[in-house]
């Protein structure tokens, strides 16, 4: 899963245009992953300006 | 309420959608423009550098849109040598807030209307045909028809996804960028600098672009390939201690620019993709402002007759594409091959080509002349080179 840190990010857009499965969405304000359709490839994360994704495994 | 029908819906109120909007109104088509943001104009997520002769080409140029003249070009290599070029056209440092706020207002008063606030979730398809789109707005689902969609959503691109569509870029091809704009700042007022050191920016450059005497846009872009070593917040706050340590901004904003190659689609039935959209960006120097105006208004030429012919068709709307690839597509291909080769370029060389460039004289520093000059005694960069000018 990805978590959002919804304090660093800036709702930029750069993560939605990389996901290859189109599981990002967006409104003016704030930013949403779809976890069942997410593949984990991590794109988003690599791209993001902000540091705002990380990877989050579930324990 | 907003009207249910419309000739053209455009979803995006940048540059590209706005410049649409105006073309197509002016021609008596009846146009919407959906904007999801609260307002037109901010945030302003560039360096906002454009050169006049790029503006000029589409509507005349209103003064209060630029905050700053550029009469040169500022390279440091590396290890700091500065490659001061003479600017060969006028450039400008836009107030871009301003200025998609104008290219708006020319568009409503050409007859399109304009709504903020209003997020398009997806297309309306029948029988593989995009008739309209669902638009969030204020809590509700609103379907609205259109002959033809516009896809302007800049660098995320879901709409044309959603007439099946491939527009998502690999990372490689996403410039990662923070900007602040800083004052107190020490600098050359009158030119654009660009600092080229791979520690800051890795597959791409760190940028300062004039606002006044001592304000700038600062920047900079890493190519999604690299930012597994260098976070380009952090990288961007790094440059700023070393090199202006008393600045403070205004303002700090994020931004993806897709350096890719133009999409191999940009048209589906009743669907035209434009500006960063469709991957039009400047891919060496991630400019994208000019090519997103030229995009809406290639794409509205061809709506305008598609309209009048009544023939939405994938196979009509093709005109658009080939209009595009005409006028920029292959300048483009050769500026994607260019980037490949500079990515590549290490500190040392750069630092090499800064030398060879400054030996030159001043009046005769041309491109042409400085990669002659480096290819010299770099045979693997001639070889490079030749390659990625070759289909220029
Ligand atoms: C940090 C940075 C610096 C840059 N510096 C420069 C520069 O110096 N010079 C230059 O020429 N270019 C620069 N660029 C590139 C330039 O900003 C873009 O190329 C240009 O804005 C593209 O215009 P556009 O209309 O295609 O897209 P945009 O200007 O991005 O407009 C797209 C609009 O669509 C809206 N939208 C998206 N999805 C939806 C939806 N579903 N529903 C409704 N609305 C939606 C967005 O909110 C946005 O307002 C820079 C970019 C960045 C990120
Ligand atoms: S790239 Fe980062 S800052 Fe930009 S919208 Fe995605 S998570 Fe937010
Ligand atoms: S990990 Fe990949 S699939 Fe999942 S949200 Fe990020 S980019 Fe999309």
């Amino acid at each position: 899963m990805i978590h959002i840190d919804h304090d660093l990010c800036d709702v930029c857009g750069t993560c939605v245009g990389v996901c290859p499965v189109d599981c990002i969405s967006m409104s003016d304000t704030t930013l949403n992953i779809d976890d069942d359709l997410c593949i984990q490839c991590n794109f988003c994360i690599q791209v993001c300006p902000m540091e705002a994704l990380k990877e989050e495994t579930d324990d | 309420m907003i009207k249910r029908d419309w000739d053209i819906i455009v979803v995006g109120g940048g540059p590209a959608g706005t410049v649409f909007a105006r073309y197509a109104a002016e021609k008596g088509l009846s146009v919407l423009v959906l904007e999801k943001d609260r307002e037109i104009g901010l945030p302003v997520r560039c360096g906002e550098g454009v050169s006049m002769r790029g503006l000029e080409a589409f509507t005349p140029v209103n003064p209060r849109w630029i905050c700053r003249k550029i009469s040169a070009v500022n390279f440091y290599a590396p290890d700091g040598t500065l490659v001061d070029l003479d600017f060969k056209m006028e450039g400008a440092i836009l107030d871009r807030c301003v200025f998609d706020r104008d290219l708006a207002d020319l568009a409503a008063q050409a007859g399109a209307r304009i709504y903020t606030h209003a997020n398009v979730t997806d297309l309306i398809l029948d029988d593989q045909v995009v008739r309209g789109v669902v638009v969030r707005y204020r809590h509700e689902d609103v379907k609205l028809s259109a002959r033809l969609v516009i896809a302007a959503d800049g660098v995320e691109s879901r709409i044309a996804r959603k007439a099946g569509i491939k527009t998502a870029v690999t990372p490689e091809n996403m410039d990662s960028c923070v900007q602040v704009t800083a004052h107190g700042l020490d600098m050359n007022p009158d030119a654009l600098s660009f600092y080229m050191k791979r520690e800051y920016a890795p597959g791409g450059y760190v940028w300062v672009f004039p606002k006044s005497e001592t304000s700038a846009n600062v920047g900079l872009g890493i190519s999604g390939n690299f930012t597994h070593k260098i976070s380009p917040y952090k990288s961007l706050m790094k440059f700023l201690a070393d090199t202006f340590p008393n600045a403070s901004w205004s303002s700090l904003v994020a931004g993806g620019v897709p350096t890719d190659k133009t999409l191999d689609r940009i048209t589906a039935n009743g669907l035209m993709v434009v500006g960063d959209a469709a991957r039009m960006v400047n891919p060496l120097s991630g400019g994208g402002i000019h090519a997103a105006m030229k995009a809406g208004k290639l794409a509205a030429d061809t709506a305008v007759e598609a309209l009048k012919q009544n023939d939405v068709s994938e196979e009509f709307l093709k005109r658009y594409a080939k209009a595009w690839h005409e006028e920029a597509g292959k300048n483009h291909e050769g500026l994607y091959r260019l980037k490949e080769v500079v990515n590549k370029l290490t500190d040392e060389d750069l630092d090499k080509l800064g030398h060879k460039m400054v030996a030159i004289p001043k009046e005769k520093r041309s491109l042409t002349r400085i990669f002659k000059a480096v290819a010299w005694n770099n045979p693997r960069l001639i070889m490079d080179v030749a390659r990625a000018f070759s289909g220029i």
